[in-house]
C-alpha cells in the first residue's frame, strides 16, 4: 500500500459539504426554541430599570431572564480563563448585565420563545432605562483615565507585565545611533462566515446534558457549563458540529449565551437554540489587535541590534476572560528570527469601554511583527542599507540553534527557538520575488506613470503549544476503525489529515477510517483548535495511539496464526504473515479477540470465540 | 397579541412542489432552511452581502436572506441540494471544488457553488477574469479564492468532459 500521509488527495470532508449535507449548529434542533436577547446600545451605562411588561402578551413567548433570574454560580462573573500575575486587575462580565454595561452589545435580557422573530418581537419589546456614563474609547483616553471603565480599576490599567534581557539603557546609552518612535495598530475582528451559536438538550430521565456549540474547544466549554450549572463532567456532553470557520473568536469561552441556553433549556425541559445574527456578531463577538507602541531602539553602523527597547499599550476591551496572551505574544514573538540585542519590553493592558479583545489569526504576533519589521526598515533608512541586508545581519544563525531568547512565552515557558535557517530563507525569498530586479522593474512602471512598492516581513511562528493533547484509536470488528480526538476542527481538514496518519499507521484503507473531532463523548479531555497545534498535539497522539493498536494487533494475531509478530504485516485491514499466502486474519477478528468472547455475532466474532483460536489459559496482551 | 396570520406557498423546490403555510415575514432562507429543513442553503450576514444564502430562482442567482417566501411563491428554487444529479452523481461545480481544494470550512461553499453553477450557464467558457467576475458577490473567510478560481475553471473543465462522453 502507497504512504497516504503527505500525499494530495480529496478531502474526506468535501462530498458531504459540497452536497449541502453539512450539519452547522444552526442546521440543528429545528424543534428548539429560539433565544434572543437585548444588548446595550450604550458603551457606559448604568442599568435604571427594566420594564418586561410589553413583551409579556407576545405570542410564542416561553420566558424572559435578566441578572436576577441568575442562580448560585451563574449569578457570579464568568471565568478569567486564563489567570496570570500580571494580571491584578483582571475583571469578566457577568452572563447578563448587573447594574452596569460596558460596552456596546453587552447582553442585558435573554428571551427565549418558539422561534427567533417571536424571541425578536419580545425583545424589542422590553424597555431597558440606563443612566449613560462616561464612554473610555480608544487607547488615548484610556492612558489617560480621566474616565475610569471599572470604578475599582484606577489608571483603567489591568495589567502592566515587562520582560527584559540584559542592560537596555546601557546598551542605548552607548550604541552610536538610537532611533525613538511610535508605532499604532488598529482594531480588526476575526468574523467567521457562521458566528456563534449554542444549541442544548437537558434530558430529565439520564439526568443528562446534551450541548453542541460553535466552539474551537468543546472540552474547556464542557468544563465552564458544568461547573456554572453545578453538574458533574460525566453528565454534561459537548459536541462541536461542523463550524463555519472560527479564526479565534470561538477559542474564548464560555460566552454568555453557552451557559444561558443550556441553563433555560434545563429550567424549560425543551431544547434551547441561540444562533448569533450577524448584526449580534458585529457588536457583541470580540475583537483584536489594537496596540500604540513607543520604540527605542541602538544599533551600530551596520545595522546590528544592540538594544531595543518596547514600551506598548494593549487595548483588551471591557474585560478580560482571555487573560493576557494578546500582549504576551505581542511582546515575545516581536523579536522575531533576530538576535535584538539587549531586550526590555512592558506592556499596560488597559480598559476600554468597548467589546472584549481575545486572540484572533496570530493573537498577538502581527503587532508585534510590524513593530520589529517597521524597526528594520527604520535602521535600513537611517543607514541606507538594503532592507534585506539590515534583516539578515540581525538573524540568529542557522549555528546558534537552538537559540533560548530568555523570555517566557505565553504558555508559560522559555521561548527557545529549536531549529531554522533565516538567511537561507532571505536568500530564496528575494529570489522568488525579484528582489534585486525590482529597482528596475520600479523605473519602468514610474516611465509608464505607474506607482509600485515592494515590502518584506520576517516572523517567526509560536505553534503547536500545549499542553497536550489526546488520540483514540478502535478497530471495531467489522474491520472499520474509528479515531477520535478532542480538539475541534472548522476547516482544516482533519477528518482526512488524521485519517491519513491512522492509514499508514496501521495498515487500513482510508475509507475504512472515520475521524471524530470535538465531541466528548468520544474524547473527554483536549485543550482546544488555536495557534495551529491540532496536526502536531492530535495527529502525534493518534500516530502513537494507532501505533499502540497495531503493537496490540500483531501480539493477538501472531498467537491465533502461531507466527512471529516480526514476520506480520498489516495490509489493507488483513494481518497476514509474509511469505505465507493464506496465513492471515483480518483486524475486525484481531479485535475481537482482543476483547476474547462467549458469544458469536458476527463472522470476524465466529472466527474469535473461546473454541476458535488462541490460548485460553492467557490474556491477548502482555500481562504487566 | 394576535396570532400572525400566514398565506399558502407552493414552492418548487429542487423539481419537487413543496406548499408551506408561513408568516408574510418569512425570509425565503429561513423557509428553506427551517420550514423545508433543506439546511445546505446558509445564512451568513443576512443582508445580502456575503453570498452564502445564494439559491436559483427560475435559474437566477437570488439571494434567499433578501426574499420573503411569499414573493416567491410558485417559483422554481434550485438549492445547493438540488444541484447533484439524480443518480447522486455530483454537478460539474460540485466535482470541481472536491477537485480543487476550493472549500475549507464549507460554510460559504452553497452559495458558490449555486452562483457559479449559473454563471456557466451564462458563460460555458469562463477565462480566469471571467471566473473572478462570477464569484465577485461571494465572500470566503478561509480559502483566499484562488482555489474557488481554478474551482470555477475546472468546472467548466468538466462540463465539457462530460459533454463529449
Amino acid at each position: 500500500m502507497s504512504k497516504m500521509f503527505g500525499q494530495p488527495i480529496v478531502r474526506v470532508e468535501d462530498d458531504r459539504l459540497v452536497r449541502g449535507h453539512g450539519a452547522y449548529l444552526d442546521d440543528l434542533g429545528h424543534d428548539a426554541l429560539a433565544a434572543a436577547f437585548v444588548r446595550s446600545p450604550h458603551a457606559h451605562a448604568e442599568i435604571v430599570d427594566i420594564d418586561v411588561t410589553g413583551a409579556l402578551d407576545v405570542e410564542g413567548l416561553v420566558a424572559i431572564y435578566t441578572y436576577e433570574d441568575l442562580p448560585d454560580r451563574l449569578a457570579e462573573p464568568l471565568p478569567l480563563l486564563i489567570p496570570h500575575p500580571s494580571l491584578t486587575h483582571g475583571r469578566t462580565q457577568y452572563a447578563l448585565a448587573r447594574d452596569v454595561v460596558n460596552h456596546v452589545g453587552e447582553p442585558i435580557v435573554m428571551v427565549v420563545a418558539r422561534d427567533r422573530y417571536l424571541a425578536e418581537d419580545a425583545a424589542e419589546r422590553i424597555l431597558v432605562s440606563y443612566r449613560p456614563l462616561p464612554a473610555v474609547v480608544g487607547i488615548d483616553a484610556a492612558r489617560a483615565a480621566q474616565h475610569l471603565v471599572h470604578k475599582d480599576v484606577p489608571g483603567n490599567v489591568a495589567a502592566n507585565m515587562m520582560q527584559s534581557v540584559g542592560d537596555v539603557e546601557a546598551a542605548l546609552r552607548d550604541a552610536p545611533h538610537v532611533l525613538e518612535f511610535d508605532l499604532f495598530i488598529e482594531r480588526s475582528a476575526s468574523t467567521p462566515m457562521e458566528g456563534r451559536g449554542v444549541l442544548a438538550r437537558w434530558d430529565p430521565e439520564s439526568h443528562r446534558l446534551r450541548l453542541w456549540t460553535s466552539t474551537q474547544t468543546s472540552t474547556g466549554v464542557r468544563a465552564a457549563v458544568a461547573a456554572k450549572l453545578g453538574l458533574a463532567l460525566v453528565d454534561v456532553d459537548v459536541i462541536t458540529p461542523d463550524v463555519g470557520g472560527g479564526f479565534g473568536v470561538k477559542i474564548m469561552h464560555p460566552w454568555p449565551e453557552e451557559v444561558l441556553v443550556p441553563w433555560s433549556a434545563q429550567l424549560l425541559g425543551q431544547p434551547v437554540k441561540f444562533t448569533e445574527d450577524r448584526r449580534e456578531h458585529f457588536i457583541s463577538s470580540a475583537h483584536e489587535r489594537a496596540q500604540q507602541h513607543h520604540v527605542r531602539v541602538g544599533f551600530d553602523d551596520d545595522g546590528h541590534l544592540l538594544g531595543l527597547d518596547v514600551r506598548f499599550w494593549h487595548d483588551h476591551g471591557a474585560y478580560t476572560p482571555y487573560g493576557l496572551i494578546v500582549p504576551i505574544i505581542t511582546s515575545t514573538q516581536l523579536v522575531g528570527p533576530y538576535k535584538p540585542g539587549a531586550y526590555r519590553v512592558e506592556f499596560d493592558s488597559l480598559y476600554t469601554n468597548t467589546v472584549i479583545v481575545t486572540p484572533y489569526r496570530g493573537a498577538g504576533r502581527p503587532q508585534g511583527v510590524f513593530v520589529m519589521e517597521r524597526t528594520m526598515d527604520a535602521i535600513a533608512a537611517e543607514l541606507g542599507i538594503d532592507r534585506t541586508v539590515v534583516r539578515e545581519r540581525n538573524f540568529i544563525r542557522p549555528d546558534e540553534m537552538p537559540y533560548d531568547h530568555g523570555l517566557v512565552f505565553q504558555d508559560g515557558r522559555p521561548l527557545i527557538y529549536d531549529s531554522g535557517d533565516y538567511p537561507t530563507s532571505l536568500q530564496k525569498l528575494k529570489k522568488l520575488v525579484g528582489w534585486d530586479e525590482f529597482e528596475a522593474v520600479r523605473d519602468t512602471a514610474r516611465a509608464e506613470g505607474r506607482r509600485i512598492g515592494i515590502g518584506l516581513g520576517c516572523y517567526v511562528e509560536g505553534t503547536g503549544v500545549g499542553p497536550y493533547e489526546g488520540g483514540h484509536v478502535i478497530v471495531e470488528p467489522s474491520g472499520k476503525v474509528k479515531v477520535a480526538t478532542g480538539l475541534t476542527s472548522q476547516g482544516q481538514g482533519h477528518q482526512t489529515v488524521f485519517a491519513q496518519i491512522v492509514a499508514d499507521e496501521l495498515g487500513v484503507a482510508m475509507s475504512d477510517i472515520e475521524v471524530v473531532t470535538g465531541d466528548t463523548r468520544r474524547f473527554g479531555y483536549a485543550v482546544g483548535t488555536f495557534a495551529s497545534r491540532a496536526a502536531v498535539m492530535s495527529g502525534s497522539a493518534i500516530m502513537l495511539a494507532a501505533r499502540a493498536a497495531r503493537a496490540k494487533a500483531l501480539k493477538i494475531a501472531a498467537d491465533a496464526l502461531e507466527a512471529n509478530p516480526d514476520d506480520l504485516e498489516i495490509v489493507d485491514g488483513i494481518v497476514r504473515v509474509v511469505g505465507v499466502p493464506g496465513a492471515e486474519i483480518s483486524l475486525g477478528t484481531v479485535a475481537v479477540l482482543s476483547n476474547p468472547l462467549r458469544y458469536a455475532f458476527d463472522d470476524a466474532a465466529k472466527a474469535a470465540t473461546q473454541f476458535a483460536v488462541g490460548d485460553t489459559g492467557k490474556p491477548p496482551v502482555p500481562e504487566d | 397579541m394576535a396570532e400572525e396570520e400566514l398565506h399558502d406557498v407552493r414552492l418548487i423546490v429542487n423539481g419537487a412542489a413543496r406548499d408551506v403555510r408561513v408568516p408574510a415575514r418569512r425570509l425565503l432562507s429561513d423557509c428553506i432552511r427551517h420550514d423545508l429543513k433543506l439546511t445546505g442553503t446558509h445564512v451568513g450576514c443576512e443582508h445580502g452581502v456575503c453570498g452564502a444564502c445564494t439559491v436559483l430562482i427560475d435559474g437566477t442567482p437570488m439571494r434567499s436572506c433578501l426574499l420573503l417566501a411569499v414573493s416567491v411563491d410558485g417559483g422554481a428554487i434550485t438549492t445547493v441540494e438540488g444541484l447533484t444529479e439524480g443518480d447522486g452523481t455530483l454537478s460539474q461545480v460540485q466535482q470541481a471544488f472536491a477537485d480543487c481544494h476550493g472549500l475549507q470550512c464549507g460554510f460559504c461553499t452553497p452559495g458558490f457553488l449555486t452562483t457559479i453553477t449559473a454563471g456557466l450557464l451564462a458563460n460555458p467558457d469562463p477565462t480566469e477574469d471571467d471566473a473572478r467576475e462570477i464569484i465577485g458577490g461571494n465572500l470566503c473567510r478561509c480559502t483566499g479564492y484562488q482555489n474557488i478560481v481554478r474551482s470555477v475553471l475546472r468546472a467548466a473543465e468538466i462540463e465539457r468532459e462530460r459533454a463529449a462522453t
